[in-house]
């Protein structure tokens, strides 16, 4: 975890690498990826680099930074503030919590989880949103929507992780 | 490895804490009673204004060649389309003039030149929405403009959405395709009045509330019902019936409507100043 208690260069560069990354994702989630639509869909960048993070560092980590990620992102949504902070911390917890029980790992582990944690990312947003009033979320559409979503996250993801390494390096400052 | 047996009470807490923050956010945002996040909101959208501005002319070709890349069957598809309606109106030609004339004498009679009395807000559209459980497009105008909250918007062709939410430069535009979207709307043969609702598909919404009795035509024109207290003005065109049908027993019919305005590629739209019903 990030340990902003710590006072050392390499922690703060560290803090300052992931608040730039949330940074850059959020201006990208709302100015470039909603012109990269395909099936009428976009990735969760920030879901993306939170479960990268969370694989890398652990669940606090990744939890706490998928909860930041999807605060800056739900500023631009519609749909209820709090939500996709809701969904990429869980999902970023959910995928540090495995990452401590993986023995091996293969160079299509970022797809993979990428897809996973899109799935189940969208499940969590879909249900928690019905449950506090956005029933519309609860359609079949949405089923296809969260898969389209999924597979999207998957294709980014090989390039989500090497970000994710540098903002976490702990090199001297 | 970072997560160990020992720090496991530590991310328990962690995690508990983050649930906590995140249902009561989601609690008070749905409630509507607390300012302060639609505050941080607007902030936010404005902050990003002039970086929107910037980038947008960067990003937009992008976008539109991207456009192309992954429509490209449809494209096709669609000149095949266009060919097709193109043989049949130079064959409907002669009946054109004639039909132009009664068109106009039905638009005078309903009063469809729906921008004429109401003063606009011309705008452009910035980006389409961020996410992807929502129909939105947010536009370069806010409240320095005179735009608020609940106000329609309109394209060349008809009705395109309302005003959901606006900060100081900035204004998003809930599109009539959103599933959260219903607009009151009747049909122009019969007069009939229904409810226009979003299946968060662009080119699909649902007539609700029609009489199985009442007799309705493919292609019959679809525009805001403008009862009292209405959201939006009477008379603005919204689509054409594609298709009705009726099942035995059923209370209403299930209608079709496709849009007039191709909600996928919006570019400039207009703000109608119109009264907003309890402001």
């Amino acid at each position: 975890m990030v340990d902003v208690t710590r006072r050392d260069g390499a922690s703060l560069l560290r803090l300052l690498r992931l608040v730039f990354l949330v940074v850059v994702t959020v201006l990208a989630q709302t100015l470039v990826f909603p012109n990269l639509r395909v099936f009428g869909v976009v990735p969760d960048v920030g879901l993306v680099l939170a479960v990268a993070i969370a694989y890398s560092d652990g669940p606090e980590t990744g939890a706490l930074f998928g909860f930041v990620q999807g605060l800056a992102v739900d500023l631009f949504l519609n749909t209820p503030f709090g939500l996709s902070a809701l969904a990429f911390g869980m999902t970023a917890f959910l995928v540090g919590i495995l990452q401590t029980g993986l023995v091996r790992t293969s160079r299509w582990m970022p797809v993979l989880l990428g897809v996973g944690a899109g799935l189940v990312s969208g499940a969590i947003f879909v249900c928690v949103g019905a449950l506090v009033g956005q029933e519309r979320l609860f359609e079949l559409d949405s089923a296809r929507i969260v898969a389209l979503a999924a597979a999207y996250d998957g294709v980014i993801a090989p390039a989500c992780f090497p970000l994710a390494r540098w903002a976490l390096h702990r090199s001297s400052p | 490895m970072a997560y160990r047996r020992g720090n496991r009470r530590r991310t328990i807490l962690l995690l508990l804490l983050l649930l906590l923050s995140a249902i009561t956010l989601i609690t008070l945002d749905e409630r509507g009673d607390f300012g302060a996040i639609d505050t941080v909101r607007d902030a936010a959208r404005d902050v990003l204004a002039p970086v929107q501005d910037a980038v947008s002319g960067v990003t937009d070709p992008i976008g539109d060649w991207f456009d192309r890349v992954v429509d490209a069957n449809d494209l096709e598809r669609e000149n095949e389309e266009l060919k097709r309606e193109l043989a049949e109106a130079r064959g409907d030609a002669a009946e054109g003039e004639a039909a132009r004339n009664e068109n106009e004498e039905l638009r005078d009679l309903l009063d469809l030149r729906f921008v004429d009395d109401v003063p606009t807000v011309a705008a452009e559209v910035i980006t389409a929405s961020t996410g992807n459980f929502e129909s939105t497009v947010q536009i370069d105008r806010g409240t320095d403009d005179g735009i608020a909250v609940g106000m329609p918007v309109v394209a060349g062709d008809g009705l395109v959405g309302q005003v959901s939410q606006a900060s100081r430069r900035r204004a998003t535009v809930l599109l009539i395709s959103d599933s959260m979207s219903g607009v009151g709307a009747r049909l122009i043969e019969s007069q009939m009045p229904g409810v226009l609702v979003g299946q968060g598909n662009p080119d699909d919404l649902q007539l609700d509330f029609i009489d199985p009795e009442i007799e309705v035509a493919d292609g019959e024109l679809v525009v805001t019902s403008g009862v009292d207290d209405s959201k939006f003005p009477s008379g603005i065109p919204i689509g054409q019936v594609v298709s009705a049908e009726r099942s035995g027993g059923a209370l209403e019919q299930d209608i079709t409507v496709e849009p007039l305005v191709d909600l996928r590629r919006l570019q400039f739209v207009r703000v109608m100043q119109w009264p907003v019903v309890g402001a």
